[in-house]
């Protein structure tokens, strides 16, 4: 990352080197305008030079030797082979075939708080306006589940 | 009955809906992988491009395909989940080239609301969990152990029930996401939450961010140092942390696909809507964000997904065109594009209409599509087979044989046409004009037929003919030596290389003859105990002007052997059974593996693999290719070497990663075929047919071709016109100001494809369908064009128009006009009438004249009860509808009433999307949820109440949105072919860009096949440990059925790709020989 600013810095050093040279040849409001519309052209190229520049590579081989398609040809096909796996690790470790966990997720949250509950005993819990509610349903869950 | 079906890919899917790039089959190597939604694709990134390593066909339709890095390991894995509820995670064995399973499973919930706005999966940047949005109001975590394994998954509730995207967060010392959303009132926010995984719930998170832009749709997670997110909106970048918020506007436009440039996450490319390509960048201080700033690069296809490659390399993954590989440059073009084009790879999709035709008239269909969308749409052109472009033809009867020849051994072109006939032999030159001239060879033997003809070492040519074989020099033209038959004795068939000469004479005698500096040397002379009827020595060694091995061809024992050169001792002799001669052998290698080809008289062609020390075959297959005598000669295109076969079913004969295959040529009848390769007609070939000899160019080599017609608007509808020999298309353009379409009727010209006609619609005016016809007094072709006004204050359309044109001149005239209460979704020609879909109702019309001589439609009589009568098939009085939600019916036209009425009908929900009949009694449906389906007409049934119902007899999920059913064939079918009767076929096309074909098969062979698919599911794995059943089961919102009466074609064919061992296990367990499975299995292939 350190060296982009660099490259942008050589980039701007160039190009006001050229603006130096061209100035004191300007005469007419023409010229001046065509050379105003220049800057911002050198501006945003400039820009777009810093934005655009340094390209991440993590190989610089990859790529190097591709040449462009004929743009007026058809479009390519890549075909790779097909993969028709006739091995057994198709299957993954006993243990890795993943299901989701039975507990219903209101019941698994009643325990939580139930618990969290039982534990602070002197402490009114939290305010929570479902507490009645709460109270009602938690034993039924209990219930259910024994 | 056609209850028995068979459904196979003819072209695979070509939707690119994800890619992504990681260090997959090894930590020095760069991979893209590519989902093309049933598939993956697996790239290497080399110095030469892309270079493609595997496709993987995945049992399900893929929701999201993530690499990523667990702790300790050196490669990536690859995360699939299915939008079936399955998961998988995958790794690449180097060794064995193997994609293993580390994990899968099963992450639906018996009960949940299914997400509108997709499936998102995510894998943590820390790797401590995945996390998967499937269900509202519902977040599934998978968590991984400190050992990478997975744990078993469990669900959060979310509040946020109307979820656009969610993304982890990078940076955060609890896994974070952020989540956007849209509330009740349809405004947008950000909010995160920290996942406790002790806990099993949401903790508040770092920060959250209310009214965004009203169409924010995309989050894009930014890695440290920076970290945060960037919200796209429609109107707006936004970038948004914990400790900062900057925004920029941006040109309405809707962005729905990014790729990250750098690691540090400083840059990504944005594709919108129009296939613009947009860099974003954020302007940071260290690690302080500034400012965002975007900039325009140039246009690329619509992107779906980007993936930033290597070295400014991207890939461009579209579903609305091709996708592309392009480079992003420093200096912009003449347009002021910063983008290169690379490389643009086919898509088809997605296909919304086609039609299949047979414009070179050669009993073969192909098929051309309405492909791509908005400014990406086309027509492409799809065929089976070889195209041969005849460059030029002159007439010449009775083509005995057929050589070219070159000047002098290094000449890169061939300078002479030797063509043979039965009492003389012509010879052709190109002239300097570029015209083929006749001139001489003064050596050669003008007034005899020739049998053969070759150039030969040291710039000299071999003509062998009844008599002699003389050798010429190429230099000077004369005779240098001649090789006289023995008195009594003419030469039958005879063969040559650079540096030999085999030929037979009658009495199974067998000479052998080598070329030296100007002389022929006999070197070995045997006799045979029958006539030879063909022999070969194409040198296949090390050596190119020398062979060592010859083959021959017998009479009366009907076998093929193999002797060696110069001995002529018999290696190996193959009897090839039955009665009919072999009538051409061929030596030839593809892909480095050589083989023995052998023609026979009747079409039938063998394959053998040849050791080349020892003459041995194996691998002996048998093939139709025609009825009629085949000849067989090598050609090279692009390099490689393909064979061709000469018959009345010209087929050219290649190799694909080993296995050969067989391509239909664009000819009739060929009877012989050289390869003739001048400065005029560069890599051609020289064709004998039917009283004319032409030269040709021949198309790249694969089995199907895709020709592109770009039209730069959306196609989609057509349809063609014999008479005319035009194609009528509707069309619609965005406008480039505001949010209007235009639409189109445009006639093109069905060889040069150009836009001879057009017909604009009116304002909101929709072109629907469009139908070629003629009625019944009036025998004139008409396109007959059904339109919908789509305003944008109406639910349903209120308005249409039927549109009657007339081909007068190249052009389109409007003959009739006739307004309609509803849009009209098709029409067909029905019983000399017009038979309309109109919203709920069917309506037929009379074509009737009027006193001046013109037209119009008349109303004749309708049926209403439909939802919307979308699609409509006839056959005979018989009228089956698709409805946009209540399945198939079944109507009958009675003549007599003038009456249309409901026969019957299935009572499934099924939400259409094509139908088709299959024959008078079982209709073909597919449907919104991916799945295909027959229903059987009850003729029979004891009861009203049965007979009034359609009964549903086959199920299938085929994993595709099918848009277009139509009757036909992509390949030359012969009725007299291997496969006995005729297979009636129908041709679908998808969304995806799939075409593929559904064969109604016999029961037997049903039984047969069905047996083959049960056996050969347990020797094929799905990738993942996917099911294959569970795959193919027939599913909706409100079942899930095993799949029945239909039979999975792409799992059955891929027999041919086992290995021998693989399929000797098959072949045991079904109890049928390997040989018998293999030809049982490629008749099948010879359907698409």
């Amino acid at each position: 990352m350190a060296t982009r600013p660099q490259i942008a810095a050589e980039k701007k050093k160039k190009i006001e080197i050229t603006n130096k040279t061209r100035h004191p040849y300007q005469t007419n409001n023409a010229t001046k305008l065509s050379h105003k519309v220049r800057e911002i052209e050198i501006e945003r190229e400039r820009e777009m030079g810093s934005l655009l520049g340094d390209w991440p590579s993590f190989d610089p081989h990859n790529f190097s030797q591709l040449r462009p398609a004929d743009p007026t040809a058809q479009p390519s096909k890549l075909t790779p082979v097909t993969y028709h796996p006739t091995h057994n690790r198709t299957i993954p470790p006993p243990n890795q075939v993943i299901t989701t966990e039975s507990k219903n997720i209101l019941l698994r949250q009643f325990y939580q708080k139930s618990e969290e509950q039982l534990r602070p005993k002197t402490k009114r819990a939290a305010s929570e306006s479902l507490m009645p509610e709460h109270s009602c349903k938690q034993p039924r869950g209990l219930n259910s589940d024994a | 009955m056609s209850v028995w079906n068979y459904v196979v890919t003819a072209h695979k899917p070509t939707n690119v809906t994800h890619s992504c790039v990681g260090n997959f089959t090894a930590p020095n190597q760069l991979n893209l992988i590519i989902a093309k939604c049933t598939r993956i694709e697996i790239h290497l990134l080399t110095p030469h491009g892309l270079q493609p390593m595997l496709d993987v066909p995945i049992y399900g339709r893929i929701a999201t395909l993530e690499l990523f890095r667990p702790h300790n390991e050196a490669q990536d894995f690859l995360f699939i989940a299915t939008q079936r509820y399955k998961f998988c995670v995958l790794q690449w064995d180097a060794e064995s080239s193997d994609l293993i399973t580390r994990a899968m499973g099963d992450v639906s919930d018996r009960i949940g609301r299914p997400t509108d706005n997709g499936q998102i999966g995510i894998i943590d940047p820390d790797c401590r969990l995945i996390g998967l949005h499937l269900y509202d109001g519902l977040f599934k975590v998978i968590p991984f152990d400190n050992k990478g394994q997975l744990k078993e998954a469990f669900n959060i509730r979310l509040e946020e029930l109307q979820v656009l995207d969610i993304k982890f967060l990078y940076g955060c010392s609890k896994p974070t996401i952020g989540v956007l959303y849209q509330d009740n009132k349809d405004a947008r926010h950000v909010k995160t939450y920290e996942v406790s995984l002790k806990d099993k719930d949401f903790v508040e998170g770092p920060w959250s961010q209310s009214n965004l832009d009203n169409g924010a749709g995309l989050l894009i997670p930014v890695p440290l140092p920076l970290g945060g997110v960037i919200i796209i909106g429609e109107e707006t970048i936004v970038y948004c942390s914990a400790t900062a918020f900057k925004a920029i506007p941006i040109r309405p436009s809707i962005i729905r696909a990014y790729g990250r440039v750098d690691a540090d996450g400083s840059r990504y490319l944005l594709s919108d809507h129009t296939g613009l390509l947009h860099l974003l960048v954020i302007i940071h201080e260290k690690e302080r964000v500034t400012g965002l700033k975007i900039e325009n690069l140039g246009e690329t296809s619509v992107a779906s997904t980007i993936s930033y490659l290597d070295n400014a390399v991207v890939y461009v993954g579209s579903s609305y065109g091709d996708s592309q590989l392009i480079k992003l440059n420093l200096q912009p073009d003449e347009k002021g594009s910063y983008v290169e084009v690379l490389d643009r790879y086919v898509n088809l999709g997605p296909i919304t209409d086609f039609c299949v035709v047979d414009l070179e008239r050669q009993g073969q269909g192909q098929v051309v599509t309405c492909s791509g969308a908005y400014k990406d749409g086309s027509l492409r052109v799809v065929r089976n087979g070889i195209g041969i472009n005849e460059q030029a033809a002159v007439e010449l009867e009775g083509i005995k044989g057929l050589w070219s020849l070159k000047s002098s051994t290094d000449d890169p072109h061939d300078t002479f046409l030797v063509v043979s006939f039965i009492t003389e032999t012509r010879f052709l030159a190109m002239n300097m004009e570029d015209e083929l001239e006749e001139t001489e060879i003064e050596g050669f033997d003008a007034q005899t037929q020739t049998l053969y003809c070759q150039n030969a070492i040291n710039d000299q040519l071999v003509q062998v003919t009844s008599n002699a074989v003389r050798l010429v020099s190429s230099t000077s033209r004369e005779l240098l030596d001649q090789w006289n038959a023995p008195a009594g004795f003419s030469v039958n068939v005879a063969t040559a290389n650079a540096s030999q000469v085999l030929l037979a004479t009658g009495g199974g005698n067998l000479v052998y003859i080598e070329i030296r500096e100007s002389k022929l040397v006999e070197v070995k002379h045997i006799q045979l105990e029958y006539e030879i009827s063909c022999l070969d020595i194409n040198p296949i060694g090390e050596n190119s002007t020398h062979s060592s091995l010859a083959a021959v061809g017998m009479w009366t024992d009907i076998s093929v052997r193999i002797f060696s050169l110069p001995g002529l001792e018999l290696f190996k002799k193959e009897n090839l059974g039955g009665e009919i001669i072999p009538r051409s052998v061929l030596l030839c290698a593809f892909e480095g593996v050589p083989y023995l080809l052998c023609a026979l008289g009747d079409g039938h062609l063998f394959s053998f693999q040849l050791n080349i020390s020892n003459g041995a075959l194996g691998d002996r297959k048998k093939v139709s290719l025609g009825t009629q005598p085949i000849s067989l000669r090598t050609f090279s295109s692009k390099d490689t070497t393909h064979v061709f076969a000469a018959s009345d079913r010209p087929t050219v004969i290649y190799s694909s990663n080993k296995k050969l295959l067989y391509s239909n040529v664009n000819l009739k009848e060929v009877s012989h075929m050289c390869p003739f390769n001048t400065a005029a007609f560069p890599d051609s070939l020289a064709i004998a047919k039917e009283g004319e000899l032409s030269i040709g160019t021949i198309d790249d080599i694969q089995k199907l071709h895709i020709r592109t017609i770009p039209l730069g608007e959306h196609a989609r509808r057509i349809c063609h016109q014999e008479k005319t020999r035009t194609f009528a298309i509707c069309t619609l353009r965005a406008a480039s100001t505001e949010d209007m379409e235009t639409h189109f009727v445009r006639l093109l010209d069905d060889q040069s494809f150009d836009i001879i006609s057009t017909y604009a619609l009116d304002a909101y005016e929709y072109g629907c369908c469009v139908l070629s016809c003629s009625f019944a007094e009036d025998s004139n072709a008409y396109y007959c064009v059904g339109t919908a006004y789509v305003l944008p204050e109406e639910n349903e359309p209120s308005k249409g128009r039927i549109l009657i044109f007339a081909v007068e001149d190249g052009k389109l005239q409007l003959l009739a006009e006739k307004e309609t209460k509803g849009a009209v979704y098709r029409l067909n020609s029905f019983n000399g009438k017009l038979l309309a879909a109109i919203n709920q109702k069917i309506q037929l019309y009379k074509w009737v004249a009027r006193e001046d001589g013109s037209h119009e439609l008349q109303s004749e009589c309708g049926h209403h009860g439909h939802i919307l009568a979308l699609y409509v098939q006839t056959r005979g009085d018989f009228i089956v509808v698709g409805d946009l939600m209540k399945s198939i019916s079944l109507l009958v036209y009675k003549h007599e009433e003038g009456a249309i009425e409901e026969l019957a009908r299935d009572y499934n929900a099924n939400w259409m999307t094509a139908v088709e009949i299959l024959d008078d009694d079982v209709y073909l449906g597919a449907e919104n949820n991916f799945n295909l389906f027959t229903v059987r007409k009850n003729s029979d049934a004891a009861t009203d109440e049965e007979r009034g119902r359609l009964e549903v007899v086959g199920e299938f999920h085929l994993g595709e949105f099918i848009n277009c059913f139509r009757h036909g064939s992509l390949v030359m079918r012969l009725p007299d072919s291997d496969t006995g009767a005729i297979i009636p076929t129908v041709i679908f096309g998808t969304v995806n860009g799939v075409i593929g074909i559904v064969a109604s098969l016999p029961h037997d062979q049903y039984l047969f096949l069905e047996k083959l698919q049960v056996n050969l599911v347990k020797v094929i794995k799905g990738v993942g440990g996917l099911s294959h059943e569970q795959w193919r089961s027939f599913n909706n919102e409100k079942k899930t059925v095993d799949a029945r009466n239909f039979l999975d074609g792409d799992l059955i064919e891929s027999f041919l790709d086992l290995s021998r061992v693989k399929m000797e296990e098959v072949s045991k367990t079904m109890g049928v020989p390997v040989e018998e499975l293999c030809k049982r299995v490629e008749e099948l292939t010879r359907l698409h």
